[in-house]
């Protein structure tokens, strides 16, 4: 079969959402679909074009008991790898971190970017990244509000976007953080001290992609690429 | 609440399942009609859900969409396992009518795309769809040889796809 024809792997797209594609076609597609991502944004869209004609269904709730089921089976929680909670990962970086050149960016962000004082090790760090590739890394020094985000291997979003930076507070909605640097460069900004206190009790951060130079609306317009946790040495 | 499950919030996750599930469920019991069954593929569905939460980005669709695929893929493959359906269940197919769409809950596109297609196209491909029915199923219910079935619904596939990409 030609699967190179876009029109072809868009029809077998069509019927491998639609259900009718079996047997080895289908795993002969499910192949093709981990290994191409213009199979993969094919199969989304259909997806998305037929995922419609799931909402003609009146809802139907479920009984408590599956809740509390799949609670059960998700218990404990283990969802990160085992990277991502290594010390000697987060000791090494907190050095590095430390040590970097630091570049200061002024970008539209509610805090000061005036410079740190100099010696502000890191007591708080966040990975954010995709798989087992850092994207950025962050370090944060919450006794003087010295944050820095350096891009690792993050490259533009796109021409006109951007990838803007979020505070998950314990509750309420999510808070900028300001734009994250790409393609090798560091930022660095003064955190105020009421929001020292929250990203210390926060859920974590999240990335979002947003219009060039931010959120027009101070929250989240774009989707959210990205989360992580923000762990304390 | 996705992005704050994918940070392993439980929290968060209950809420998005008490948004999600009815919704969720619904596609379950009209694809396999064993409320059973359905349950166990929901459990299996949000244990996924929350073990990928991180990988879920705005290209795959809504949220509610990409819970819905997920659980929607785990269905077809208990399906498709079973072979078919027991006479039992064939019976109770074939009495079944075809989910018809309304107008309400899908877009303007979509409804305009379905309305192009032949009538069997379309009872066919939604049928399929929602009620997961496989071509030897419809080709039962309508006493139609598969092999009609399966072009009809490539046909209609190809108009579909025309449509939607104009």
């Amino acid at each position: 079969m030609n699967y190179e024809s876009a029109r072809l792997v868009d029809l077998l797209a069509g019927e491998y959402v639609l259900g009718t594609l079996r047997g080895g076609a289908r795993r002969r597609f499910e192949r093709l679909l981990h290994q191409r991502p213009d199979v993969r944004s094919a199969v989304w869209r259909w997806e998305s074009s037929l995922g419609e004609l799931n909402l003609t269904l009146a809802p139907v709730s479920p009984p408590s008991a599956v809740w509390s089921a799949v609670a059960r089976r998700i218990e404990p929680a283990d969802l990160h790898p085992a990277w991502w909670r290594s010390i000697g990962l987060w000791r090494a970086w907190s050095l590095a971190a430390s040590t970097a050149l630091v570049v200061l960016l002024v970008v539209s962000s509610p805090f000061t970017t005036s410079p740190p004082p100099p010696d502000s090790a890191p007591d708080h760090v966040s990975v954010i990244g995709d798989g087992s590739e850092p994207l950025w890394l962050l370090s944060a020094n919450l006794e003087t509000g010295a944050i820095t985000a350096r891009a690792v291997n993050a490259v533009a979003a796109d021409v006109d976007k951007v990838f803007e930076l979020w505070m998950l507070p314990e509750s309420g909605p999510p808070i900028s953080m300001g734009l994250l640097p790409v393609g090798g460069e560091s930022v660095t900004r003064s955190l105020p001290a009421g929001l020292r206190a929250l990203l210390r009790q926060s859920k974590g951060i999240a990335v979002s992609i947003e219009p060039a130079g931010g959120s027009p609306t101070g929250a989240p317009t774009g989707p959210v690429v990205h989360t992580a946790r923000v762990v304390s040495l | 609440m996705l992005a704050r499950s994918a940070l392993g919030d439980r929290d968060a996750f209950q809420r998005l399942y008490e948004a999600t599930a009815p919704r969720v469920y619904a596609v379950l019991l009209s694809m396999l009609r064993d409320s059973a069954l359905a349950q166990d593929v929901m459990q299996d569905a949000y244990v996924k859900v929350w073990g990928q939460s991180r990988d879920y980005h705005a290209d795959r669709g809504l949220v509610l969409s990409w819970i819905i695929a997920i659980a929607r893929y785990r269905a077809l493959d208990l399906l498709r396992a079973s072979k078919r359906r027991d006479a039992l269940e064939m019976e109770a197919v074939q009495q079944q009518s075809l989910t018809e769409p309304t107008q309400e809950g899908f877009s303007d596109l979509l409804q305009e795309c379905l309305g192009k297609l032949a009538d069997l196209q379309r009872r066919s491909i939604v049928a399929a769809f929602v009620n997961g029915f496989t071509h030897e199923e419809l080709a039962a219910r309508e006493a139609t040889p598969v092999g009609t079935v399966k072009s009809r619904i490539r046909r209609g596939m190809q108009r579909l796809r025309e449509c939607l990409q104009q």
